[in-house]
């Protein structure tokens, strides 16, 4: 029945009550109709919410398709302005939805009934509930307190939000332990360090791909990998039309495919590419004047083999560019290179002159599989160095950094801190950094960075000590780090160790207590801070279904929990501390982990929600518009703020590194050394003042040639959800999407020569063997790699997380092997990375 | 009935009412009016800020045909519109970071399992459909269904923040007091209720 | 009539299979089904090498040799030029798989994600089941995504066949297919062929272009525009 409003009032005026009653059930509508059936069948179903995806480190803003509760699809967040704008994400997103309902995720706190741990062993978990749980962690702690050993307690962090500061910053340091150790160094720290000793810039860099002439790719894949995916994957179309594209990578990868040049360089010598490049652009007059300076006459110098004056060249926003062709340049021709690199001279040549063209227009864009080799230091400032040479560092088409997100810190924690912290917290950290061969210089302080993966050998030799209990979230070491086998080792070792976990990774394998996470993508809250083209974004992690099973948040609510339960048994510090964030709109105190976690969300984002604070962005008209639109935009970026002073130890982009050579002297002050015994120590070969410019280092390998006759290395996948996605169905059908890869496999990647002589065809199961381990896969012929090295994947090889990552789960049995179990842990001790990459070991193949 | 059985039901009514008030004004426009002061004084929380507009209201439609013109060069036009009654127009200004929030309106109606009356040309977002559409969502509460978030984030993200702006052009441009204080009454109650519903948070 | 078609731009394209992946998503697609699927190939020698990717779907031919084969008419072509296929008359007899040059339609031999009806545990009690994750929710499997029943069988039951329908569900509300629209690189466009004014007839007007098995005399209605 159709009312008018004549009859609406009417019935008004009859019953007084207008609403409800007048006509029974029907509302009486005018301007809206309810539809039948078919219409409503025909308008959207669910609902589209926002929050974060963490499936690798571009951390895009994304939006979730929820219908009836649940999660039904994915795309970017539309209000994105950058990266996700138009709703576009990389093909990993969607993988996430099969991460969310995966069956094999722990779906309760578990106990381990078996004391024995390896991999070997059944754990016989058996569920207990939430506070057992935390009941025996507390009691461990106030264990490790009674005895003033605090500090024995480790942190293990991987993958985080910014909501890290609660479990990873404040909770053990108010229990009074300095291990708070991320998985950072196994990440990339090696990258920036060639940007932070050129230009003082630890962090990855911005690309203006929109405006670029010139892409020159140190090992990076952009199209599948490195930090910007879904930007890159939306602007390649255009970047090919307007720029040449030059990939440096010893397999043929996503992005090599499609460019102009591939240089296969043989791992781990991409130095000598990058030296011999600057060479070409120096002695052909080609580097970027209004960025560089010039010959005072205007009389190019820089002759093959002829010492320069630097008297004789003026330098404007750089600094030492005569010194580095002196101390390492001035031999470094293309020929030279020809012969370390295996690529053709002329090729190097006329690379370089292209990128040099499109000066200031031009990207070298610095990438791990360049700089986390054992001598990638020097590799990734040289690659890095280009862009000064070429003006387009910090500049429009080049290599930028990013605008400020601002946001808040924590409350202070001091007042909450007794004296057992204060003592505990003065220990060293377990990870061996700032040892004499551990400089880890992050921001040029010896012992500044961590090295992530020395904490294996710090728990096996109890140096500096033992350690006695463990938290690990988000991370997975035995699988993720190089030397696995090691953490196997370790992790049997410790005496009670925590994991929370979606999976059960074969971390938890070895765990005391696992305790279920809520998933990152759906089920968390959090948030991040990102950019990529010349937008940066903060956007926030939230819960946009019901989780799935008893879940809590690892960074927050665990935390609180079991602050909760040492308050329980008489410890209240950490309790009060928490209990004092206020909600920054109403006051209020939290009353339970969840509130905690939302008042510690909105207390650190609020200069980005609060519409009485103007930030560099958008503007939000509260806290509750914030999170329906889940994702702040910056300013474009403002390009050449830096050029005036780069915060470099002599304010300019530093061929010299002034800043290196301070950072490593004060670290061999430390140890009553000098600069030279530090580069002998970490396995560099450079003497004297070449330590302090970018120059060629030839390949660190473990094995010897006659034994080991291949070069092995190893590269990502564009499916990787940081190696938590190999237990996704659609991850093992999609594999073959890397180029040279198979569905449902893990293959080792051979050249045809090398398959003749060792007699192999595609699908052959061998046995790789490096000095430090081995590990079993298929065979896959393919000419993308280059004959004498073999590549092989990360991602595959898990012997736990699921029963689809796994060959078989229950009897530990792999799919494929996982490199990590081949690779030696080796470093770029510099900056305390891992070096995964440059063909690190050599191995042998044999067939099975 | 409880109270907030009762408070919901003069909410939903007063929501139909505004949403009335906006069309264009025939005789019957006084007998909304008295309706609407009835369910404001059914209201304490409201009715000690806006007893007295409601009251106003009621005593100033005497000239009919004056409010008429006053309506349509308001809301209608042929010229410039004095207030126009549409969201879109001061939300897309203001949030750039918004889409398309006619689209978005209009998908929250279907999700609710409405469409738009094939005889009311309006778009979406027009104020007298949003204005119906929460009475809609209330009166469906008072039926059991639990709307209360929808109305929550109706009202915070579609409705209240472009109200404020639209009826402040209103007060500014009307002819006649009758759509001064219909605008004054419309934007506190908006505001009232947000805090009523605790949806302020 | 809108005559649909869809031009893929190679040179844009990445090869990264978002399209492959989200049309499983969007359509319930069972595993080692691809509705949207791609080609890919290495060619040359070391260190000349050249990799390939095509992605392909149903060409939604004009004149399609699975229509023909049909011997009840499930498969046919609609009045928008797609081809599509009607669950409830098909037999399962697979005629028009055997006639289908492009090999894009997939018969269920079994019952479809029977992953999501499996008891097994990984860790008895601390993890759960295909079938207990299931059971928590209210659709056949946990991201179900039901608009695809508004224009055919939401999940396609054992028995009989199943292929691309150029997402009919979402053109008849205004959307683009959802590989389309998800597609990272922009290298999907739909669009009418009959409508000179569109985005389609502009690239096809702007670039050369080729189709696959152009001598199979099947009129395909994929257009594939510049290089990989
Ligand atoms: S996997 Fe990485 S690039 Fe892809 S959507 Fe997630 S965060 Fe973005
Ligand atoms: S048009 Fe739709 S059904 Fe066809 S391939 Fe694309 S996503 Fe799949
Ligand atoms: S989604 Fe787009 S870029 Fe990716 S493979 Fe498909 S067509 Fe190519």
């Amino acid at each position: 029945m159709k009312l008018t409003r004549r009859s609406f009032i009417k019935a008004a005026g009859a019953t007084g009550v207008i609403a409800v009653g007048a006509t029974g059930s029907k509302p009486m509508l005018q301007a809206l109709a309810e539809s039948n059936g078919t219409e409503k069948a025909k308008s959207m179903q669910g609902e589209w919410r926002p929050t974060v995806c963490q499936g690798c480190t571009t951390w895009c803003a994304i939006q979730v398709y929820v219908v009836n509760g649940r999660a039904v699809k994915v795309r970017g967040n539309v209000n994105s302005k950058s990266n996700n704008a138009d709703g576009k994400v990389c093909p990993r997103a969607h993988m996430s939805l099969q991460q969310v309902y995966d069956p094999d995720r722990i779906k309760t706190p578990m106990k381990r009934t078996n004391p024995k741990k390896g991999r070997n062993e059944d754990p016989k978990f058996v569920p207990i509930t939430w506070d057992e749980a935390m009941n025996e962690i507390a009691d461990r702690f106030l264990e490790l307190r009674k005895n003033n050993e605090p500090h024995k307690f480790v942190l293990m962090r991987g993958r985080y939000t910014y909501l890290r500061e609660i479990l990873y910053g404040a909770f053990p340091d108010l229990i009074g332990s300095p291990n708070s150790i991320s998985h950072s160094a196994i990440c990339a720290e090696a990258e920036k360090f060639g940007s932070y000793f050129t230009e003082h810039n630890w962090d990855y860099r911005d690309y203006d791909l929109k405006n670029t002439r010139y892409v020159l790719l140190w090992g990076a894949d952009p199209l599948a990998s490195n930090r910007q995916v879904p930007q890159a994957l939306k602007m390649w179309g255009e970047v090919m039309d307007n720029a040449k594209v030059a990939a440096v990578d010893p397999r043929l990868s996503a992005t090599a495919a499609k460019a102009d040049d591939w240089m296969p360089v043989i791992p781990g010598e991409d130095g000598a590419l990058a030296v011999a490049m600057a060479h070409v652009i120096l002695s052909e007059g080609l580097w970027y004047k209004p960025f560089v300076g010039d010959f005072v006459d205007g009389v190019n110098r820089f002759k093959q083999g002829a010492t320069v004056d630097p008297e004789t060249f003026s330098e404007k926003y750089t600094y030492g560019i005569v010194q580095w062709w002196n101390l390492e340049l001035k031999n470094r021709t293309p020929e030279w290179a020809e012969e370390r690199s295996g690529i053709p001279a002329e090729q190097i040549r006329k690379v370089a002159r292209g990128f040099a063209d499109a000066a200031p227009r031009a990207i070298s864009w610095l990438a791990p599989g360049t700089a986390m080799q054992v001598r990638g230091g020097y590799a990734a400032m040289a690659s890095h160095a280009l862009n000064g040479l070429v003006g387009s560092t910090d500049n429009v088409g080049g290599a930028i950094r990013k605008s400020s997100i601002p946001t808040n810190g924590i409350p202070d924690l001091k007042p909450f801190m007794d004296d057992i912290a204060k003592v505990g917290n003065d220990h060293k950290k377990m990870d061996q950094r700032g040892y004499k061969e551990f400089p880890a210089m992050k921001k040029g302080k010896s012992g500044g960075g961590v090295v992530t993966n020395r904490l294996a050998d710090g728990i096996l030799q109890e140096d500096p000590y033992d350690v006695k209990m463990a938290i690990g979230y988000w991370n997975n070491l035995p699988f993720s780090c190089s030397g696995a086998s090691r953490w196997e080792e370790a992790l049997t070792k410790l005496p009670f160790f925590v994991h929370i976990t979606t999976n059960p990774a074969e971390m938890t394998m070895f765990a005391d207590i696992v305790l279920p996470a809520a998933q990152s993508v759906f089920e968390r809250l959090g948030y991040i801070k990102s950019k990529a083209g010349t937008i940066a974004w903060l956007a926030m992690n939230q819960r946009v279904i019901d989780p799935v099973w008893d879940v809590r948040v690892d960074e927050t609510e665990i935390p609180y929990m079991i602050a909760e339960k040492l308050a329980e048994k008489g410890f209240t510090n950490i309790l009060d501390y928490f209990n004092s964030f206020k909600d920054p709109e109403t006051g209020k105190n939290p009353a339970n982990s969840w509130e905690f976690t939302e008042h510690v969300l909105k207390i650190m984002t609020q200069p980005v929600w609060d519409p009485a604070i103007k930030s560099n962005g958008d503007q939000f008209r509260g806290w509750q518009e914030f999170k329906k639109i889940g994702v702040w935009n910056s300013e474009p970026y403002k390009f050449r703020n830096k050029w005036d002073d780069f915060g470099t130890d002599s304010g300019k982009f530093e061929f010299y590194s002034e800043s290196l050579k301070h950072a490593l002297e004060k670290h061999a002050k430390k140890h009553n050394t000098d600069v030279d015994d530090i580069m002998e120590t970490t396995k560099y070969t450079a003497r004297g003042e070449l330590a302090f410019v970018p120059h060629y280092e030839e390949a660190y390998r473990w094995g010897d040639e006659s034994e080991y006759p291949y070069i092995f290395f190893e590269h990502r996948s564009r499916l990787n959800r940081e190696a938590r996605s190999a237990n996704c169905e659609w991850y093992q059908e999609f594999k073959d999407v890397d180029p040279g890869d198979e569905k449902w496999g893990d293959v080792a990647k051979v050249n045809p020569v090398d398959a003749a002589k060792l007699g192999l065809k595609s699908g052959d199961n061998v046995r790789l063997t490096s000095p430090t381990g081995k590990i079993e896969c298929t065979v896959k012929i393919w000419e993308g790699v280059r004959p004498g090295t073999i590549a092989k994947c990360y991602g595959q090889g898990h012997w736990a997380y699921g029963r689809v990552a796994a060959n078989d789960f229950k009897k530990h049995m792999p799919r494929g092997g996982n490199n990590n179990e081949l690779l030696p842990a080796d470093y770029e001790r510099l900056s305390g990375s891992t070096a995964r990459h440059g063909g690190v070991t050599r191995i042998k193949v044999e067939k099975v | 009935m409880t109270k907030v059985v009762t408070s919901n039901q003069s909410r939903a009514n007063i929501y139909k009412l505004l949403s009335l008030c906006y069309q264009p004004p025939y005789e019957d426009l006084d007998n909304i009016v008295s309706s609407l002061r009835e369910e404001i004084d059914k209201l304490p929380a409201i009715k000690y800020k806006i007893g007295t507009l409601a009251e106003e209201l009621a005593s100033c439609i005497s000239d009919l045909e004056h409010t008429k013109v006053d309506h349509a060069k308001l809301f209608i036009g042929p010229f410039d519109l004095l207030a126009p009654p549409y969201g879109s127009i001061y939300l897309e200004g203001k949030r750039k970071v918004m889409g398309d929030t006619t689209m978005e309106v209009m998908i929250k109606y279907q999700e609710a399992g409405l469409k738009l009356d094939d005889e009311f040309k309006e778009p979406p977002d027009h104020i007298t459909i949003e204005l119906e559409f929460m009475y809609y969502l209330i009166f469906k509460e008072l039926q059991g269904q639990e709307t209360n978030e929808y109305q929550t984030e109706f009202l915070i993200n579609y409705l209240e923040p472009w109200v404020g702006e639209f009826c402040h052009r209103i007060i500014q441009n009307a002819g006649n007091d009758f759509y001064k204080l219909l605008a004054k009454i419309t934007a506190s109650f908006i505001k009232a209720d947000m805090k009523v519903n605790s949806l302020v948070c | 009539m809108p005559n649909y078609a869809m031009v893929i731009d190679l040179h844009k394209c990445a090869g990264c299979g978002a399209c492959a992946i989200t049309c499983k998503n969007e359509n319930n697609v069972p595993e080692g089904m691809y509705w949207s699927n791609y080609i890919h190939r290495t060619r040359g020698k070391f260190p000349n090498v050249r990799y390939e990717f095509v992605p392909t779907l149903c060409n939604h031919c004009e004149d399609a040799p699975c229509v023909k084969a049909c011997p009840v008419g499930a498969m046919y072509k609609d009045e928008n030029g797609l081809t599509l296929h009607n669950p409830d008359k098909c037999i399962g007899c697979k005629a028009c798989v055997q006639a289908d040059p492009y090999g894009v339609i997939y018969y269920n031999e079994e019952k479809p994600h029977n992953f999501w009806s499996d008891k097994e545990e990984a860790i008895e009690k601390g993890t759960s089941s295909g079938k207990e994750v299931k059971e928590k929710y209210d659709a056949p499997f946990p991201f179900y995504n039901p608009d695809r029943a508004k224009t055919y069988a939401g999940v396609r039951p054992k028995g009989i066949v199943e292929k691309c329908t150029l997402c009919d569900h979402r053109i008849k509300d205004g959307d683009v297919p959802y590989c389309v629209a998800s597609c990272p690189s922009g290298a999907r466009v739909f669009g009418d062929l009959d409508d000179p004014k569109s985005e389609i007839n502009k690239l096809l007007n702007k670039y050369s272009y080729f189709k696959l098995g152009e001598n199979f005399g099947t009129k395909p209605k994929v257009f594939y525009i510049r290089e990989f």
